[in-house]
């Protein structure tokens, strides 16, 4: 049974006439692939970020940069994992510019809240049983990643080592280490 | 692809979880967990985990209209779209097959493929050439929306993401059906469903969105909700902005705000507005199935649109028995053997048969 794809939903000849058309600088195609991605970019920022106007201000700088590489973009590869790898890589020098004060992967959740002043999240927030979304903070970035792209953005493991620039052997890898680092912590709070 | 690990790993687990494993590997996973205790309680495990993980909310997203217009500056706006149109002769720049925007789509005509193919570049012309042309004759009645009639249609098991050329996007649920008005874009943004989808609304105050349903409508502005209509029932749920529900043969209407609700009969009789869980009605777009004290037939009917099965009741009793809970949506067998469990009855799947003892 096919899960449905939260990505693929357009039928690939969608996306890939939209990109023919963003590199050749067509601006009407390159809103319409912003308005069918900005969704999944900005939840996937903040899944990894959880900070609501950083991964507004990253989805944003996202986008722009896959623009300026319009002339480089592959027409064969998918266009999702090289957004997802662009803002993958904003989520990481972000954490790296802000080290001295927040420390992404590793603050605790009290520091992280500082951030989050809208109502609507904190709400989201309470509603949700989002301990997980806690503990993920604390993985590695590279299990964080992996595991957020195959829970949340429903891409298999080939599109997560296409996304990654990793094996697909090292997905795994991640995405078990993942599994078992929350499996761990969760269980921690659970007790505590 | 299908290959057999030399070990059993939580990224394996994972990937039977999701459905994305083949037979073998699936009989692979079923051999390991009847060798002993310890593989299954492993399994329950990541099985737990990942569905906790499943039930953490899905965050809002900025407005994409706002967020494109900071976009657009930043890469520079060039005007491309000034100077006189003759939407007579519009460039037309691919052929209607390559430009098909879903797999699933029905259309009304070639022309039509066309018009909605090229709606991303020259919207903002509809829109202003139908302020221009307040009383369009036929020949001109393109001029004020997209020009024909669009149905998109999903099938049982089947969901599609559909963009509009106003910005707004819609998600359409398991057999449901979309249809865009040929005005679409003129005084109103009107659109008529059946079955369920969510809407993400382009503001745009002057040109109130419009979702038909029966002898009702919902009324935004710009704001993101989901409609049900689905045996003659009609459920809105909204989960940002503000929502105007009218119901077009009784006269009534209410507002609704975040978190809020309505119900309502197609011959338009409306409920009060009442709080309602998001979580719980809006599910489906997280690829979840949220269920709260619902009849097990209501279950069933659920699990025939997602997964495209056929549910035979053996068992009559246990029809009106009602479960509460939430499942991710990626693993058939996994939800029937949970609710199964729940419901005290046997589930068992044949292919596309389910047969509930």
């Amino acid at each position: 049974m096919d899960a449905p794809r939260a990505i693929d939903r357009l039928s690939g000849g969608a996306i890939e006439r939209m990109v023919r058309g963003i590199r050749t600088g067509d601006r009407a195609a390159f809103r319409e692939f912003f308005f069918v991605f900005q969704p999944e970019v900005f939840r996937f920022i903040f899944r990894l970020t959880r900070d609501r106007q950083i991964a507004e201000d990253l989805t944003q700088d996202a986008f722009v940069r896959f623009w300026e590489a319009r002339e480089r973009l592959d027409e064969t590869g998918s266009p999702a994992s090289y957004l997802f790898r662009i803002a993958r890589n904003l989520v990481v020098d972000e954490a790296e510019r802000r080290k001295p004060s927040v420390d992404i992967a590793s603050a605790p959740d009290e520091v992280l809240v500082r951030y989050s002043r809208d109502p609507e999240e904190e709400y989201a927030r309470r509603l949700a049983a989002d301990e997980v979304l806690n503990a993920l903070t604390y993985l590695p970035e590279r299990s964080r990643v992996a595991f957020v792209l195959s829970r949340y953005h429903d891409m298999s493991y080939d599109e997560i080592a296409a996304t990654m620039h990793i094996s697909l052997q090292t997905v795994k890898n991640q995405v078990s280490r993942a599994l078992t680092l929350l499996r761990k912590r969760l269980a921690e709070n659970d007790g505590a | 692809m299908s290959y057999l690990p030399r070990m059993i790993d939580a990224s394996f687990m994972v990937k039977v979880l999701r459905g994305h494993a083949a037979q073998e590997e699936r009989e692979f996973l079923d051999a390991w967990l009847k060798e002993s205790d310890a593989h299954r309680e492993e399994f329950a495990a990541v099985v737990e985990i990942w569905e906790r993980a499943g039930r953490a909310g899905s965050p809002g997203v900025p407005d994409p209209s706002k967020q494109w217009a900071r976009i657009e500056a930043a890469i520079g706006s060039r005007v491309e779209m000034s100077g006189p149109v003759h939407m007579d002769h519009p460039p037309v720049r691919m052929t209607d097959q390559r430009r098909r925007p879903m797999r699933m789509m029905r259309t009304i005509g070639a022309g039509a493929l066309l018009l909605i193919a090229m709606a991303g570049l020259t919207t903002g012309i509809f829109w202003m050439a139908g302020r221009n042309h307040p009383q369009p004759t036929a020949s001109e009645h393109r001029d004020r929306g997209i020009g024909s009639e669009l149905e998109y249609a999903t099938a049982n098991g089947r969901r599609a993401m559909i963009p509009l050329p106003d910005g707004t996007v819609v998600h359409l649920n398991a057999a449901s059906r979309l249809t865009v008005d040929p005005a679409f874009g003129g005084a109103e943004r009107r659109v008529t469903l059946e079955g369920e989808a969510y809407f993400a609304v382009a503001s745009d105050p002057a040109r109130p969105f419009r979702v038909y349903t029966g002898a009702s409508f919902t009324e935004v502005r710009g704001t993101e909700f989901g409609v049900r209509y689905r045996r003659d029932k009609i459920d809105v749920v909204v989960s940002r902005g503000k929502v105007r529900f009218v119901s077009r043969s009784k006269g009534g209407s209410v507002d609704l705000e975040r978190g809020e609700g309505v119900t309502a009969t197609s011959a338009g009789e409306l409920s009060r507005p009442h709080r309602v869980d998001l979580h719980v009605s809006l599910a489906w777009r997280e690829n979840r199935l949220a269920f709260k004290k619902t009849p097990l037939e209501d279950v069933m009917t659920e699990i025939e649109e997602v997964y495209d099965v056929h549910v035979e009741f053996r068992n009559t009793a246990a029809r009106s028995r009602t479960l509460t809970g939430t499942f991710s949506v990626d693993a058939i067998d996994v939800v029937l053997s949970q609710i199964a469990l729940a419901m005290d009855v046997s589930i068992d799947r044949n292919g596309r048969t389910v047969v509930v003892r």
